[in-house]
């Protein structure tokens, strides 16, 4: 159904277009193929993604209308039951996510002041993809290795440029909308492991939601930016107070039971998660030294509440009193800062690498928790960029600088890009992980996978 | 006394305006030539680039560009699809950024990015800048033809390129050619210049960049110039490269 409706909406559109052709209305976008198969766990595939990139966008005289739309096959068939082969949804797993639409009036109420409303991805920060001042938007980490992918969000948007380097933006977003987790295999990835004694049997785990009110005051972000360029240096001071879109552990329920035959204890698990409201301070920078490119970017994450986790051990005798209690995980006035600092540089054979160190991932809070990343990429094109190289590129992690030998993920993607014609791009990757503790790649490292990727522009 | 001194002074300044009439230093000419590349008050366009590569098969790029003054320009590619969008603002003082639609934002281009070819195309980022040649380039006349001045052009600031030895034709003052020499002297492009005169300005309706190592060559061709369109500072700003 949901097919049919795309294919009836694409129709219309493009009557749309061609009945607007004079007013310039532009249908463009991508198609693309991401296959994915690993080679260390019972190679297969792990990922299958089609998707149909389709942008929309019309200018008028001042302002426009722009909108972005996935088309998806997306995932792998399951049709292990009879009642499967009778559900379209299962066979051939489809969806559409409407990422952005939006419109803009340029020199709204008076000049220099832009106004956008809609669904719309407002990206802050200078760094490249990871930007710790990038709040605003939920995160979208379905594919962990497109690391800062971001969803649209419902918001109004106001913008003033001042007469030279200035601009001031306010923005309100009514609605909050969580975070999308890794899917398939990587759904690990950034959940921690629920730990239990090791004589207990964890019997059941049920893990809650609480999904803020439907009232402005729970459900809505409010966030400015000042943006400048002062002698040679683009900066910019940013505050939001909203809610993380990654949800905390608020409450854990845990009562235990025996069983007699065969004889062992278990525990029953109930958790609670709940979304937090933060104050988000930010600040970054971009410049340029002897050639190279220079960025930094620092948040400073204050709670709006004390964090606590509750934890309800109920006795084994059930009319007896549970033991309750409560840990401050994080306190109020306990501000963490996450970072980042970057470098890049273009080489006069034609070479190009960035260095990235960051402190602090989008999922990791409080000062104690934030690990350290280090992202390096070269690049190197051939035939005019028909051909681009990047023999290095990976990320080296450390969870504890103490045991870096216990505490360590490495992830090495090298991958070759071919354009046999401008609109082609045929990527071929590969991606190795290794680590210890807990980090985030090592719970996914025996999933080493080529990627083939083709993507074309229309 | 005074009579004498007058008469002097005469002679000396008749002898100078003369000097200057019949030799025109390198930097002289240089000026003018930027003055005739920069007389408008400001410029828009279409460009068609042509790339063709050494075995002859041709790739067509499309864009606009805006430009005003001597050093504020916005380039944008409007085709093929997969650079459609991609724009390019360059400031005064050095300063360029890029804006990537799949980035939804701008980002500032180190200055290291110049010496790069620019999109694939045989002229890089620097040749794409708008920046006067005086302000880049000293300038030494070398040679005096009927219908050319020879300038050898020294880069001020560290560059790519070791000189530029640039023709500039003698009377209208626009370059004819320019030929590009890499750190070991060694000649490594070269460019041709068709200028045609739109209205009172003389236009470039057609630069043509040689590479002379791999043979291939782009062609940018420009199409619908209009000048002194009015345009305003504010055309070239961040608000606008992003929208």
């Amino acid at each position: 159904m949901k097919k049919w409706i795309f294919i009836s909406s694409l129709l219309l559109l493009c009557l749309l277009g061609r009945a607007q052709e004079e007013s310039a209305l532009k249908i463009y976008g991508t198609i693309s193929t991401d296959q994915r198969v690993t080679t260390s766990v019972d190679s297969g595939w792990i990922w299958n993604e089609t998707r149909l990139d389709l942008k929309l966008e019309k200018k008028v005289n001042r302002g426009k209308f722009y909108a972005n739309l996935w088309a998806r096959n997306f995932g792998v068939p399951k049709y292990n039951e009879m009642g499967s082969l009778f559900n379209n949804e299962k066979i051939d797993p489809f969806n559409i996510q409407l990422r952005e639409a939006y419109f803009q009036v340029d020199d709204f109420l008076f000049e220099n002041l832009d106004l956008k409303i809609g669904r719309q991805r407002i990206a802050w920060g200078t760094a490249d993809k990871m930007n710790p001042t990038d709040n605003l938007n939920p995160l979208d980490v379905e594919d962990i290795f497109d690391m800062g992918r971001r969803r649209g969000s419902d918001a109004v948007n106001l913008t003033y440029y001042f007469k030279g380097d200035f601009s001031i933006q306010g923005v309100w977003m009514p609605f909050f909308q969580p975070v999308n987790l890794p899917a398939g295999v990587f759904a690990n990835a950034l959940m921690p492991e629920f730990e239990v004694p090791e004589d207990v049997t964890l019997n059941s785990l049920n893990i809650h939601l609480n999904q803020p009110a439907f009232r402005f005051k729970d459900q809505s972000t409010l966030g400015f930016r000042l943006k400048g360029h002062i002698k040679g240096i683009d900066f910019s001071a940013s505050y939001l107070y909203g809610v993380n879109g990654i949800p905390e552990l608020t409450q854990v329920d845990v009562t235990p039971g025996i069983n007699i035959y065969p004889w062992y204890t278990y525990i029953d698990v109930e958790a609670q998660l709940s979304f937090i409201r933060h104050h988000v301070f930010g600040l970054d920078f971009s410049t340029n030294i002897w050639g190279m490119g220079f960025w930094g970017e620092a948040a400073i994450t204050k709670l709006d509440k004390d964090l606590y986790v509750k934890t309800i051990v109920r006795n084994i005798i059930p009319t007896m009193d549970p033991t309750i209690t409560d840990s401050l995980v994080i306190g109020k006035n306990e501000p963490y800062v996450k970072w980042i600092l970057g470098t890049d540089y273009h080489f006069p054979k034609g070479g190009y690498i960035n260095l990235q160190w960051m402190h602090g991932f989008f999922h990791e809070r409080g000062q104690g928790e934030l690990n350290d990343y280090f992202f390096v990429q070269y690049n190197h094109p051939f035939f005019d960029g028909k051909l681009s190289v990047v023999p290095l590129s990976g990320a080296f992690i450390v969870n504890n600088w103490k045991e870096v030998k216990e505490n360590y993920s490495l992830v090495y993607m090298p991958e070759i890009i071919y354009n046999p014609i401008p609109e082609v791009a045929i990527t071929l990757s590969y991606i190795w992980m290794k680590g210890k503790g807990a980090g985030m790649f090592s719970a996914i490292q025996d999933y080493d996978m080529f990627v083939i990727k083709a993507k074309y522009s229309f | 006394m005074k009579k004498t001194t007058a008469i002097l002074l005469a002679i000396l300044f008749s002898l100078g305006l003369g000097y200057q009439g019949y030799a025109q230093t390198g930097t002289e000419i240089l000026k003018k030539l930027d003055q005739v590349m920069f007389s408008a008050k400001d410029l828009s366009a279409k460009n068609k680039i042509i790339i063709t590569s050494k075995s002859g098969k041709q790739e067509v790029r499309e864009s606009t560009v805006i430009q005003k003054g001597q050093e504020m320009r916005l380039f944008r590619f409007t085709s093929p699809a997969s650079q459609a969008g991609i724009a390019m603002l360059s400031l005064p003082n050095d300063v360029m950024y890029i804006y990537l639609p799949s980035f939804g934002k701008e980002r500032r281009i180190s200055s290291s990015v110049k010496s790069q070819k620019f999109a694939g195309t045989d002229f890089s980022y620097d040749d794409m800048q708008a920046q006067p040649f005086s302000d880049k380039y000293n300038a030494k006349l070398i040679e005096t033809t009927d219908k050319y001045y020879v300038l050898e052009l020294t880069p001020k600031t560290k560059s790519a390129y070791s000189k530029i030895i640039a023709k500039i034709h003698k009377t209208e003052y626009y370059p004819i050619s320019t030929d590009f020499y890499d750190q070991k002297n060694e000649k490594i492009k070269e460019t041709t210049y068709t200028f045609a005169k739109v209205g009172k300005y003389w236009s470039a309706s057609e630069i043509t960049m040689f590479d002379l190592k791999k043979g291939s060559k782009t062609q940018i061709q420009m199409i619908q110039p209009k000048y002194d369109q009015g345009l305003s500072d504010d055309e070239f700003t961040i608000r606008k490269l992003i929208n």
